[in-house]
């Protein structure tokens, strides 16, 4: 700073002309250049054009120029995030000249307005970004798990005991996880009833993680909450060899790369042994989750920028839980599970020009699953075709456009006892969407999906729209507006029941953000309302079962309804204290809907109405160290209680968590290495998810999470140096 | 003898006339790089290096305009004090590198100053981009040192790019000596000549200097 007063100080004294200039026949050209508001503009470069005759402006927007004198003249000023002003000087006798100029902001460069309502990006080119994906990977409390760190953002519930994604009210059937544009067929690993399950999503997959809870764009479509899209990597950085060594098995991955195309793979073994081994946990794991898996990709690019990425995963394992039998909450069942899971895709991104790419994606995956529960055996096999085209185009500066197709076509069979039934839905869907900046300080962004289901023969039109208005240098204001329809969750296309509608969610959210020098400031508030959600006919006289798993549903239709509101709130600092970064997440929420087999209208049981995450970072220059803490706190959640009768009136105690994570990194020789170690719930504090009731109403079970203090340990070894953006 | 007198005096007069441009092209680059080699302010920086673009923009043709007219840029953009001013200078000086990348593809300087351009984009948020542009300065080291291994300039920035990185991430002064030392025994060899780039001796020197104290301690 210092240098800068110093610097301007000069400035002023000594504005600066050209360098040598003969001194026949001159004439001095002086003036101004400031900002549309009159600001003066320093150091803006004045020049004649098409000569090398020009100025630098000083600390008041002043500037001379000396320059021979001819017939006419054009003066061309420029600043950076500035658009440049021109000025033409038709000279007449006299010997010197005033020429103030006056430049526009720039619209292309800096301050550029970017809608962000709803959605959180993770990203390491974009300067819009709210986290660089080095963030997801180093949360105390994700567990190195991209969701997990997706949990810890406002509008995510963390629900310790179901799996998915929840978000602002949402069911976990109701978001979706994209990768390269497709959706992914069983994102997490197969439920167990309890326990929440990890997704699949290993942590350095990703060169961008964008999450979006809600009013998303017109691109996607079949979820009614919110989308987690994820960009894989494009070619490797280097030819390395790595090894990783933890609680949970072994791993040892490779990549090769050539000038212009790269081949990676890797192949894990996995056991839980050693990590359920020494955790006291509140379920007996008799056969703790163990496996194997491989994975093989090919990256091409030429120097067009042309990209093909090839990928190829398989993966299966088992595990073995006594789970809470859901009739007699007092007794355990045995519930054993083998899985396997098997996925390849194809994208493919061609640029015709600068201002046009077309991009071609498919993928196909099949899951299958094999539970014994309690000596009853359910047997599953899914699959899910994906494909979309896409074509995207600049049509000006102002203008960027791209329509696409969209194919999705999945199918279910399950077979139990002498029960065996199957469906299969394929989803076509078109869209278009434009993003319009008319002036510096405005974008708006309408679209437009059509959808056709061919199992339940309907269709639907989905309209979006988004836009964003800069308030001051730092500020923005951003608005979404969409509807959303989604097929019936699977569970109740399985039962056949498909005269019914699609489900429909409507959007409407108002952004603020404030973001400056590495602080950002986000406010979020947002009204949802559901129609046409799936209720199941329950007869009269039945009582409310709670179990998730039920294997049986009742009659359908699409009398459910709901809505949900509530406010987000989002601070990040990074710069107060050096090598120490937090953010602090809030979200209020305030939702009921009447679906599913619900008797009433009611705050879903996985729905608490307060989250509080406080994340923090500190990195240790030496000895390179990074310490994470998490804490998590969300206010009690809904649990039925057969004895009240205001249905799922009860709340829980509130769920509090505080995570540790440490990543330490050594070298030995050749060898880079990091060794990590993550404590969950280090206070080990006893949360109570719900309750369980006896038949007749007299008794309660507590329903705890799998695991209260946990620790985790493992070693990352690797040939190549890491960078300090894979900690 | 008259004719053939008259032949070779149009003959130098052609050759004359053409040749004034360029010389005065280079005369003015002279006088800019001298401006910005000797400049002690960010404001004579800023003003040379707008003249290396003026220059350029006069001459889009000539890779040597437009070579001084990005690399400028690039410098000034370490000491631009608004990290978020760097990029759109960077783009700038990234329209004059493309052109001047596809005029000669057999010029090691040219390769030089890719790298360097891609170290500008580094240093302004080198956590997260050091993948990706550590990436890109490697391939354009690679490509310099193809034609011409003893190039001072790829040593001074890789040894430069090492000194900055930590210990642990592979980098590190015990690291950057050798390839500071090497760059510092090339650099007498460097022509004083506008048309060959001989930036970075006197940076080369400091950091060598700087690096040599924090061994030395």
């Amino acid at each position: 700073m210092k240098l800068i007063k110093k610097l301007q100080l000069l400035a002023l004294a000594i504005p600066i002309t050209l360098l040598s200039l003969p001194a026949n026949a001159q004439m001095v050209i002086k003036g101004k250049v400031s900002e549309a508001k009159g600001k003066p503009v320093p150091f803006a470069t004045v020049y004649v054009k098409n000569t090398i005759s020009g100025a630098l402006t000083d600390t008041l927007g002043r500037y001379t120029i000396k320059v021979n004198k001819k017939e006419n003249i054009t003066l061309i000023a420029t600043a950076i995030g500035f658009d440049t002003a021109s000025y033409n000087l038709v000279p007449d006798t006299g010997k010197s000249f005033i020429v103030n100029l006056t430049l526009g902001t720039n619209s292309s460069s800096l301050d550029q307005v970017t809608i962000m309502a709803g959605s959180m990006e993770a990203n390491n080119d974009r300067k819009v970004a709210v986290l660089t994906t080095l963030d997801i990977y180093t949360t105390a409390g994700a567990a190195g798990d991209v969701v997990g760190a997706i949990q810890t953002l406002p509008g995510v519930e963390k629900v310790a005991d179901q799996t998915g994604l929840f978000v602002r009210g949402g069911d976990a059937s109701e978001s979706a996880a994209i990768v390269d544009g497709l959706v992914v067929q069983d994102p997490f690993f197969s439920p167990v009833p309890g326990v929440a399950q990890r997704s699949r999503f290993g942590p350095y997959e990703f060169k961008g993680i964008s999450f979006s809870s809600g009013g998303y764009s017109a691109r996607y479509g079949q979820a009614l909450s919110g989308i987690l899209d994820l960009s894989t990597n494009d070619l490797p950085e280097a030819t390395t060899f790595n090894a990783n060594v933890n609680m949970a098995g072994v791993g040892l991955s490779f990549s090769k790369l050539w000038d212009h195309s790269a081949l990676e793979g890797g192949v894990n073994y996995t056991n839980t042994q050693p990590f359920y081994g020494i955790t006291k946990t509140n379920l007996d794991f008799f056969q703790p989750p163990a496996g194997v898996g491989g994975n093989l990709r090919y990256v091409w690019t030429n120097k067009a920028g042309d990209i093909l990425k090839l990928t190829a995963n398989y993966n299966q394992y088992k595990s073995g839980i006594d789970v809470v039998n859901p009739n007699q909450p007092d007794t355990t069942l045995a519930f054993k599970l083998q899985n396997s899971y098997g996925t390849a895709s194809l994208y493919y991104k061609h640029l015709f020009n600068e201002r046009t790419f077309l991009t071609v994606a498919t993928s196909y995956t099949q899951n299958g699953d094999s539970v014994n529960w309690g000596g009853e055996i359910f047997d599953k096999q899914d699959k899910r075709t994906a494909g979309r085209i896409e074509l995207d185009h600049e049509i000006s500066d102002k203008v960027f456009a791209y329509a696409g197709f969209e194919l999705q076509s999945y199918s279910e069979w399950q077979q139990f006892d002498s029960v065996d039934i199957s469906f299969k839905e394929t989803i076509l869907a078109g869209y278009l969407e434009a993003e319009w900046k008319p002036a510096k300080w405005i974008a708006i962004k309408p679209g437009v999906r059509y959808e056709y289901s061919q199992l339940l023969g309907k269709s639907d039109v989905a309209p979006r729209v988004s836009a964003a208005i800069r308030v001051g240098k730092y500020g923005q204001v951003s608005l979404a507006y969409g509807m959303f329809y989604q097929d019936p969750s699977d569970k109740y296309l399985l039962f056949g029941d498909t005269k019914t509608n699609f489900q429909e969610a409507t959007h409407y959210i108002a952004n603020y953000q404030y973001m400056q020098n590495d602080r950002t400031f986000r406010v979020e508030g947002y009204y949802k309302s559901y129609n046409d959600l799936i209720r199941e006919i329950v007869p009269e006289g039945v009582p409310y079962d709670p179990n998730p798993y039920r294997p049986f549903f009742w009659p359908v239709d699409n009398s459910g309804y709901g809505y949900a509101k509530g406010v987000d709130v989002f601070w990040r600092d990074k710069k107060s204290i050096n090598d120490f970064d937090y953010w602090i997440s809030y979200s209020y929420i305030d939702t009921k809907r009447l679906y599913a087999n619900y008797i009433a209208e009611a705050q879903p049981d996985f729905v608490a109405n307060n989250d509080l995450n406080i994340v923090t970072k500190y990195f240790f220059e030496k000895p390179g160290m990074n310490v994470s803490l998490t804490y998590n706190y969300a206010s009690g959640r809904p649990y039925y209680n057969p004895l009240n009768p205001t249905f799922l009136g009860d709340r829980t105690i509130p769920y509090q968590d505080l995570a540790l994570s440490i990543s330490y990194l050594f070298r030995v020789k050749k060898l880079f290495g990091v060794f990590y170690l993550g404590i969950d719930n280090l206070t080990n504090n006893k949360n109570i998810l719900g309750y369980n009731y006896s038949d007749n109403g007299d008794v309660r079970y507590p329903i705890e999470p799998a695991l209260y203090r946990s620790l985790f340990a493992g070693i990352f070894l690797s040939l190549t140096p890491f960078k300090k953006d894979e900690l | 003898m008259k004719k053939t007198l008259i032949i070779i005096v149009a003959t130098l007069a052609i050759l004359v006339s053409k040749n004034s441009k360029a010389q005065s092209v280079d005369t003015s680059l002279i006088q800019t790089y001298t401006a910005f080699d000797t400049a002690k302010v960010y404001p004579q920086l800023l003003f040379a290096s707008n003249q290396f673009k003026l220059i350029a923009k006069q001459n889009p043709t000539y890779w040597l305009a437009n070579y001084y007219a990005a690399w400028s840029i690039a410098i000034l953009s370490f000491q631009e004090p608004d990290k978020k001013k760097k990029d759109p200078m960077l783009d700038e000086a990234d329209n004059f590198f493309s052109k001047i990348e596809l005029m000669d593809t057999a010029n090691d300087e040219i390769a030089v100053l890719g790298a360097l351009l891609s170290n500008a984009r580094l240093s302004v948020d080198p956590q997260s981009r050091h993948g990706k542009y550590g990436k890109i300065s490697q391939g354009y080291y690679d490509q310099a040192l193809k034609l011409n291994p003893n190039n001072p300039r790829v040593f001074y920035l890789q040894g430069t790019g090492l000194y900055y990185t930590p210990k642990l991430f592979g980098g590190g002064p015990e690291k950057a000596q050798p390839l500071l030392a090497k760059a510092a025994s090339l650099f007498p060899n460097d022509s004083q000549d506008i048309h060959k780039p001989h930036w970075g001796k006197a940076a080369n020197d400091k950091m060598l200097k700087d690096c040599n104290d924090k061994l030395k301690k």
